[in-house]
């Protein structure tokens, strides 16, 4: 029967880590196209496949589920789309070393009486465990072609593509209990039972009757798979491998917490350190940008704007980007190796004492880099006290935009190049401030529990898949991805702002800034103005405009923190995003516009307060700055995802209130007690 | 002889017999851990022991004391 032209789609569907994620890359190639699934934070991916008859189909990569009975976002999404899915083939993914307990899925898709094909992966993988599967048999016993692959060593793949063509007719074999649905057609009566699973699921509300029927369902079933199971699987003993050794150290109690420490220890040393060469690369390119366009554009407001706005501002998103790669690299390497679950499982059991979770480690560790997905990670915690709790604590976590302003407070606080033994000072500072985002993430879970009530059961039951190397080109897309992110979600922001700002800062009021140049118009007219009065006459200037009295305003409110007005403008236009705050210095303090080659740092240790003459950035100032920046709720991104994500408006401005606060109050704390 | 999980040691094998809570059982009937298998305890987790990684055929499961609490079992070997 020639039925393929019917089919339009290809669906691919199996459980999580079953590699259906690098078959869809083989079988798709380049041509992906993501995108995100409406009011859900699940991606969907799509991609064109060409079979070996010449035509070509849509791919779609569903996401990873174990059952059709939705206990997840991902799962919901997955089952929608199966239970709607017309002219489809449905290529469920197995993964060959867990057979078993992947056919339970299998089993339910089956019944919903699409077409079928079962792709046997890692098969290569099971080979060397000593599992042997009578793909044969299976193909038999099941009623479906059975294709053997391998996507990491791209095995198995042409073969597929010369199966699908054939596969057209609607699956025939049933795993339904007979006695379930009595009367009728078992395939239209099951998908009615799903579908009204998938309603009980999707409100939340799960009657007894239907929780028996899925029960009842779920036993029949295995009973079946047991029995398929145990005629086509031959397992032989292997002798442990490297990597299960490895494994086995990495969760014991004392040697797995060891490594754990000393890991997180050596990836901030490595942020640092290894950033340090092509961030000042990266500065002196941008130097050399603004001496250019200095010497070669004539003078005047878009020089100003090129040289003081753009080039600037752009300087102070890029030149964080090495540091921002570095840190995505070590969280990826932990994702992909799956080393992150072996994490979940070593803290689960200190996380359920501040009422988190240990799969609060994900987005608490995704916190790390930001807080905007990671808030949305929490979905796939199902207590929804403990995804409460996580989502209110991981912007405390300290995250890739609070990175650039440490790293600039920090070099301002300690000296270069000072060691004490073999680590670098800076280092040691950095990551007393992660470990202090840490520890306050922890300490506000305790003050957050307060408000949060429980009442609904709920289970910890977390698969550990095994540990493997990392698919490096994974890893590498995803970071060039996380780059770009970064790149122009940030820097847009950033860019905006520092554009808004060098309007701010060269305008003012026209009389007020019309009496300060006449002034020194008519000291100039008597003598040449000296460098002194030139730069006694740009910081009159400054604190004239419309910046300098944004930031004049704030300023009694603020000064009991330590800190002067200049620092009061970077304060209000860093509630936009964080990382704001290095840009706006830079552009308050013109650093790319500067011929004795002084970066931001220099310019800032050498800035003395105007009544004192000492300098600005003390040693207090800058603890305090450093305080306010690890509590304070400085991003309107994360507010408005924390709106989404709670639905309620109560839980963002709790979170506001608290964290701005307590910064505020440590702020000031901390700046008194250095300054005695 | 028969226990319940959390009582269980590093290294030991059991013989599944019951979950005695609906909605662990569901969640457990997903990863193939149904009435009759053979588990191995691979780990229990610093912090007096819980959670645990419970090994069934090539799946490992994380459980929590509090959950493993009602999983009734029968001790094959040491």
């Amino acid at each position: 029967m020639e039925v393929s032209s019917s089919i339009h789609t290809v669906y691919l569907a199996g459980n999580p880590n079953c590699g259906k994620t690098s078959l869809f890359n083989l079988l798709a190639g380049l041509n992906q196209k993501v995108s995100n699934i409406p009011g859900t934070t699940v991606e969907k991916v799509e991609g064109k496949i060409r079979l070996s008859d010449g035509s070509v189909k849509t791919l779609i990569d569903l996401p990873g589920a174990y059952t059709l009975y939705p206990g997840s976002e991902d799962e919901l999404v997955a089952g929608r789309n199966l239970l709607q899915a017309k002219n489809a083939v449905i290529v469920f993914v197995a993964d060959a070393t867990r057979l078993q307990s992947n056919l339970f899925y299998f089993t339910q898709i089956a019944d919903l009486g699409l077409p079928m094909v079962l792709v046997l992966n890692m098969t290569d993988v099971a080979k060397s465990k000593g599992i042997v599967v009578d793909t044969a048999l299976l193909s038999q016993l099941l009623g479906v072609r059975v294709v053997e692959t391998s996507a990491r060593k791209s095995q198995g793949v042409q073969q597929l593509k010369q199966v699908l063509p054939s596969v057209s007719e609607a699956y025939q074999r049933s795993f339904v209990d007979p006695d379930s649905h009595a009367n009728g057609n078992v395939f239209s009566a099951y998908k009615l039972a799903i579908q009204q699973q998938f309603d009980a699921s999707e409100s939340g509300i799960l009657s007894d009757e239907l929780a028996l029927v899925r029960k009842n369902d779920a036993t029949y079933r295995q009973i079946e798979i047991q029995h398929i199971a145990n005629q086509v699987v031959d397992v032989s003993p292997q002798r442990v491998s490297f990597l299960e050794k490895l494994d086995s150290k990495l969760i014991h109690p004392v040697w797995g917490l060891c490594f754990l420490f000393l890991l997180l220890f050596l990836v901030f040393q490595a942020v640092f350190s290894l950033a340090e060469l092509p961030m000042q690369g990266i500065e002196w390119l941008f130097f050399e940008a603004g001496s250019l366009v200095r010497t070669y554009l004539s003078p005047g407001f878009f020089n100003d704007l090129l040289v003081e706005g753009v080039i600037s501002g752009l300087a102070g998103i890029v030149v964080f980007l090495p540091q921002i790669l570095i840190l995505f690299f070590f969280i990826g390497i932990l994702e992909e190796t799956g080393y992150i679950t072996r994490v979940s499982f070593l803290t689960d059991r200190f996380m359920q004492r501040f009422g988190l979770n240990g799969k609060s480690v994900i987005p608490m560790a995704g916190g790390l880099a930001c807080a905007i997905p990671s808030v949305m990670a929490a979905r796939s915690i199902e207590n929804k006290a403990e995804k409460l709790a996580t989502i209110l604590i991981t912007p405390l976590m300290t995250c890739s935009a609070r990175l650039p302003v440490y790293t600039l407070l920090i070099s301002l606080m300690v000296p270069e190049e000072q060691q004490v033994g073999i680590f670098n000072v800076r280092g040691l500072v950095l990551m007393g401030m992660y470990l202090l985002g840490f520890v306050s993430a922890l300490l506000f879970a305790l003050l957050f529990k307060l408000f949060i009530r429980a009442k609904i059961k709920d289970y910890f039951v977390l698969e550990m898949p095994e540990l493997r190397p990392p698919r490096w080109k994974a890893l590498f897309i995803n970071l060039y991805r996380k780059g770009m992110t970064f790149l122009t979600g940030a820097g847009k922001v950033i860019l905006v702002v520092s554009l808004l700002l060098f309007v701010l800062k060269k305008y003012g009021p026209p009389n007020q800034m019309n009496a300060v140049h006449e002034r020194y118009q008519a000291l100039a007219f008597v003598n040449e103005l000296s460098e002194d009065q030139v730069m006694q006459m740009e910081a009159e200037l400054l604190k004239t405009s419309y910046a300098g009295q944004l930031g004049q305003l704030i300023e009694p409110v603020i000064k009991p923190l330590g800190y002067d007005w200049k620092i009061g403008i970077a304060l209000i236009t860093s509630f936009a995003a964080r990382e704001v705050f290095v840009g706006t210095m830079s552009a308050i303090y013109g650093v790319a516009d500067d011929e004795e080659g002084l970066g931001l740092r220099a310019k800032l240790q050498s800035e003395l307060n105007p009544d004192t003459g000492k300098p600005v950035y003390s040693f207090p100032v800058l603890l305090s700055l450093l305080i306010f920046y690890a509590f304070a709720l400085q991003c309107m991104s994360t507010i408005a995802v924390v709106y989404r994500e709670t639905n309620s408006i109560k839980w963002p401005v709790l979170q506001l209130v608290m964290m701005t606060g307590v910064a505020y109050l440590f702020s000031m704390l901390a700046f008194n007690l250095a300054s005695i | 002889m028969q226990q319940v999980l959390s009582e269980a040691k590093k290294g030991q094998v059991f013989k599944l017999l019951s979950v005695d809570d609906e909605g662990l059982a569901l969640k457990m009937l997903g990863f193939g851990f149904v009435q009759g298998v053979e588990l191995k305890v691979i780990e229990k987790a610093p912090f007096g022991g819980d959670p645990m990684v419970v090994q069934h055929a090539f799946t490992k499961l994380i459980l929590r004391k509090k959950d493993t609490a009602c999983i009734k079992v029968e001790l094959l070997n040491q």
